[in-house]
């Protein structure tokens, strides 16, 4: 009677809730089971300084894969720099096919569209959806800005982990499943102080030494600032025919020397750049590329480019826009864009006739310094 | 049960109207996109609305990507948000189930006529959208695409292959004379276009390397007739899929509540916390189980390769949602003590 009262009054019935329990048992295993899948934890072992030079060797595995790289250094945009700001501040999505260093194709996938560069022993491609056109690129210098498949796991992981010295420590980190790869880890810590890297961590398959992900800390931040990993990956040649550039049909295709801005200014007159900058030794120039200054080899680098004065203005403008430059105390005028990773400087004589762009994974310190070399050096 | 449904769907004007204003937005922008051929700056806008200048036969896939964040949505929150509050509140609900009808299949029925709704919905955008965008933007040879959905979805049936030959000058002539006041002059920009008119089409042969001179993948790979209805019957199917948790979410609300209104207001909140949450670094963490989560994965049918991995990704999310609200509207609904 009490049970029929209930039934009347709109209320649940004990003996019907037997429905309701079979609605959260198959909610929390299509959540849970799933969720337990990928966070099942991997058992791969390896020895972390042969991990790290078994990645340091990988740069001929070849891979075909997709990979999602989220940066978090928070670098307001500036208009003329605006690839690398939203680059380094926020996530990239890319699909990769790479069967060797001189045969690529990186697609940089967008909800409106994508771009693609293939990197052919000719040279490279870049296909471009949004603008309809297929830019075939002469060369790019080995010192330029920041590009999406710079943050891909393979090349991120090597590209640090030469910076590094054989001196920093390497110690094992637990392993991971990455994208089907049961990932051994290693974490090189930086002992630099000359850099803001606190330590690289890299998950690699231990058989062939592919990084499946990385993630890069700085000095006195707990979190990483920048994570990449495969979301999807099969080792092995890619299929050739992804790695065919292709243009759409009634697309444009143009000729460049360069696809970036440091391929430009490099060919101009580096006769401003001094031979040390903030205790880093200038090291020799790229042919080709005389104004790009690349100052030390480690993590700690400097780079610096001479600025023609009209971008350096607009940079300059630029940064104050954003309003999160520090003014530097030079002699002339600077403005540096700080994150506890990355640091970019604009540098100008008080004449307006000399300006450097500046930047590296590197302390304020190092930047006021190198600042002050760059205006008292070029005067001599 | 299900006939009485369907019956139900179609006999009722709101259906008519919802399917009408889903075409009219697509229409409205291809006409003011044909008039001021001003296209939205490349990486802007919704997909491929810059593209369809140079070819309608992409204009489907613009229209469904107009359509789908808002208007979809919010018709079918409201047909199935009704499904089962409306007959509730219109007391017609008690009646119904003096019948000897089982509240589960009653579900089910309410359920399918919703999918239905949302298949025809979209076919209803993508064919008249098609139609729009050849009249008003030309294309290669549209009637070669037509010409090769049997070929893609395997039938022969020849009502769909015979417009082909039907229509020999290309199809503009024909679908262009009911747009042809506002859409006239566009045609006059395009030289592909152009050649078709007043000319018959060879064979199919000659219709495909125009078709193929037209259109391209978000690769840049050239995609055949055949190659793009493909992409875009996947994608109509999987913009369809993307629907069935919105539904499933207004019809479990639908069996909670007797009002139509809070059964819809409440699926288009969950849409729109879905839609916040996605774009929140911060929410990372449960944003694969978000509704909305996947729901542009449909471009990916427009890559070289196609690209799987979110479309998979977003079948199962879909499928997961169907099922858990499916089985808490039939918990609701078998034990509810139905008053009105």
């Amino acid at each position: 009677m009490a049970a029929r009262s209930g039934w009347a009054s709109g209320r649940v019935p004990g003996w019907a809730l037997w429905r309701w329990a079979v609605v959260a048992a198959v909610a929390a295993l299509l959540v849970g089971v799933p969720a337990a899948i990928a966070a099942r934890p991997g058992d791969a072992r390896a020895d972390p300084a042969q991990l790290r030079d078994l990645v340091a060797a990988s740069a001929d595995r070849p891979w075909t894969g997709y990979a999602e790289a989220r940066a978090a250094l928070g670098l307001p945009r500036i208009a003329q720099l605006a690839d690398v700001t939203t680059l380094l501040s926020g996530v990239t999505r890319m699909r990769g096919w790479y069967a060797a260093p001189d045969r690529s194709r990186v697609d940089v996938l967008s909800a409106v569209g994508e771009r693609d560069r293939y990197t052919t022993p000719r040279g490279q491609a870049v296909w471009d959806y949004g603008a309809e056109l297929l830019t075939v690129v002469a060369r790019d210098p080995q010192v330029r800005l920041p590009r999406p498949e710079d943050l891909l796991p393979p090349e991120l992981a090597r590209r640090l982990l030469a910076g590094t010295t054989s001196a920093d420590p390497a110690t094992e980190l637990p392993s991971r499943r990455v994208a089907g790869v049961d990932a051994a880890g290693v974490r090189v810590t930086v002992a630099d102080p000359e850099t803001t890297v606190g330590a690289l961590d890299v998950w690699a398959d231990p058989a062939t030494g592919l990084p499946v992900a990385v993630e890069v800390r700085a000095k006195g931040v707990a979190e990483p600032l920048i994570t990449t990993a495969f979301g999807e990956l099969t080792q092995g040649p890619p299929d050739p025919s992804a790695l065919e550039p292709r243009r759409g049909p009634g697309a444009g295709v143009t000729r460049s020397p360069t696809s970036d801005l440091f391929g430009v200014l490099g060919r101009g007159d580096g006769s401003s750049l001094p031979a040390s900058l903030a205790g880093r030794e200038r090291v020799r120039p790229e042919r080709g590329f005389p104004a790009l200054g690349r100052y030390g080899t480690t993590l700690g680098q400097l780079i610096a480019v001479p600025l023609p004065p009209d971008l350096a203005a607009t940079l300059l403008a630029g940064i104050d826009r954003a309003g999160a430059g520090r003014t530097l105390t030079v002699e002339g005028q600077g403005s540096a864009l700080e994150t506890p990773l990355l640091t970019l400087a604009v540098v100008r004589s008080d004449d307006g006739a000399r300006a450097w762009v500046l930047a590296g994974l590197v302390p304020p310190a190092a930047i006021d310094s190198g600042a002050t070399d760059l205006l008292a050096g070029g005067r001599t | 049960m299900i006939g009485v449904e369907l019956v139900k769907l179609v006999r009722r004007p709101r259906t008519w109207v919802a399917v009408g204003l889903l075409c009219l937005l697509p229409t409205v922008v291809a006409v003011f996109l044909a008039t001021t051929r001003i296209s939205p700056p490349p990486g802007q806008g919704a997909a491929f609305l810059s593209a369809v200048l140079q070819s309608g036969s992409l204009y489907p896939a613009a229209a469904l990507a107009l359509v789908l964040p808002l208007f979809l949505p919010i018709a079918v929150a409201v047909v199935a948000g009704d499904a089962v509050a409306g007959e509730s509140s219109q007391g017609t609900l008690r009646y119904l189930l003096v019948r000897p009808v089982r509240r589960t299949s009653l579900l089910v029925a309410k359920l399918v006529a919703v999918v239905v709704f949302v298949v025809g919905s979209v076919v209803a955008v993508a064919g008249s959208s098609y139609v729009v965008g050849v009249s008003l933007f030309g294309a290669g040879d549209p009637v070669a695409v037509v010409r090769a959905l049997p070929e893609v979805t395997g039938s022969s049936d020849d009502a769909v292959a015979g417009t082909g030959p039907a229509a020999p000058a290309g199809g503009r002539g024909q679908v262009g004379s009911s747009d042809a006041a506002s859409g006239g002059q566009a045609g006059a920009t395009r030289p592909g276009a152009g050649t078709g008119d007043g000319t018959v089409v060879a064979d199919d042969q000659a219709a495909r390397e125009r078709a193929q001179a037209s259109v391209s993948s978000l690769s840049g790979e050239a995609l055949s007739p055949a190659d793009l209805a493909a992409r875009l019957l996947g994608a109509m199917g999987y913009v369809t899929v993307s629907m069935l948790g919105v539904a499933a979410i207004a019809l479990f609300l639908s069996t909670v509540t007797a009002s139509s209104l809070g059964a819809t207001l409440g699926a288009l909140a969950a849409l729109v916390t879905s839609q916040v949450l996605v774009s929140l670094d911060a929410a990372a963490a449960v944003t694969p189980y978000l509704p909305t989560r996947y729901w542009l994965a449909w471009v990916d049918f427009f890559r070289d390769p196609i690209f799987l991995r979110d479309i998979t990704a977003g079948l199962w999310l879909q499928a997961g949602y169907v099922v858990v609200l499916m089985l808490a509207a039939w918990a609701n609904f078998a034990t509810k003590d139905v008053t009105s």
